[in-house]
């Protein structure tokens, strides 16, 4: 299972978020125009567990969620939710997501739209 | 010209019998020091030029490794360093280099720590750090 995959399904076995956003979880973009709230989560960075003689077999991802609402409230409350559903959680991976970051909020001008985001480190095993 | 060499891929071998064949997995950090040797003052009331005179001491010091690796407490060999720091049996410990001819040090010796590493719980890793001191002369082969 894809890190992306174990995301999308922790997120939507929350009835906290599926209430707000049903399935519009979406990977680095969303598709034109979505109904509002949504999340987009994109993987920033990671760092592979390297060792000397083995292949990496397991590496840290940097993941930022953005939660996307027509009001500032609207996008932090959602934000807030996403924290408390995946905070110190299971993944369906058996890796535990931990939060690293959720202070950082925006307005797009283009979109009309605000804009609060969390971000997690979150390990996840690479397939050999 | 002398070639070069990254530095992935040592390998640490334990055992605990002689020439160890059986390696320590998901070898992290390894540090290695030929044992210390010191100079002897010989200066004298005739030292001349205004420099301290010496020699080399005939005996050096042993060995040491400093290893760190991702710990697996199920790991027969993981298992096998930390029963042999606890109780202080000898083990058998050979270092081979990532270059072409994987040159070697085979050691006899004990591990003398064996520590946890920080566990951050954000990007932490199982990891233990375990260093080893030699008990006499090393085997090199080039």
């Amino acid at each position: 299972m894809t890190l992306g995959a174990a995301i999308f399904q922790k997120l939507t076995a929350s009835a906290a978020v599926k209430d707000l956003v049903a399935d519009r979880i979406f990977p680095v973009t969303s598709p034109d125009r979505p109904a509002t709230p949504y999340i987009i989560f994109n993987l920033l960075t990671s760092e592979p567990a390297n060792t000397h003689r083995e292949a990496a077999e397991l590496s840290f991802h940097l993941v930022q969620f953005s939660c996307w609402a027509d009001t500032y409230e609207a996008a932090a409350e959602l934000r807030d939710i996403l924290v408390r559903a995946l905070d110190n959680q299971t993944l369906p991976t058996g890796e535990i997501a931990t939060l690293d970051d959720a202070g950082r909020d925006d307005f797009d001008q283009a979109a009309q739209l605000y804009r609060s985001d969390a971000d997690f480190t979150i390990p996840n095993r690479i397939a050999a | 010209m002398a070639s070069k060499y990254a530095a992935k891929g040592w390998v640490a071998k334990y055992a605990a019998t002689a020439t160890p064949t059986t390696t320590i997995d998901n070898l992290r950090r390894l540090r290695f020091k030929q044992g210390d040797r010191v100079l002897l003052d010989t200066s004298n009331h005739g030292t001349s030029g205004g420099v301290k005179e010496s020699i080399i001491a005939a005996l050096r010091e042993a060995n040491e490794v400093v290893m760190s690796f991702l710990y697996d407490p199920a790991d027969t060999i993981h298992e096998l360093v930390r029963s042999h720091h606890s109780a202080g049996t000898v083990g058998y410990l050979t270092v081979v280099a990532p270059d072409t001819g994987a040159a070697q040090w085979a050691h006899t010796g004990h591990m003398l720590t064996w520590e946890i590493a920080d566990q951050d719980p954000e990007t932490g890793l199982l990891e233990v750090e375990v260093s080893y001191k030699a008990t006499g002369a090393d085997t090199f082969t080039a």
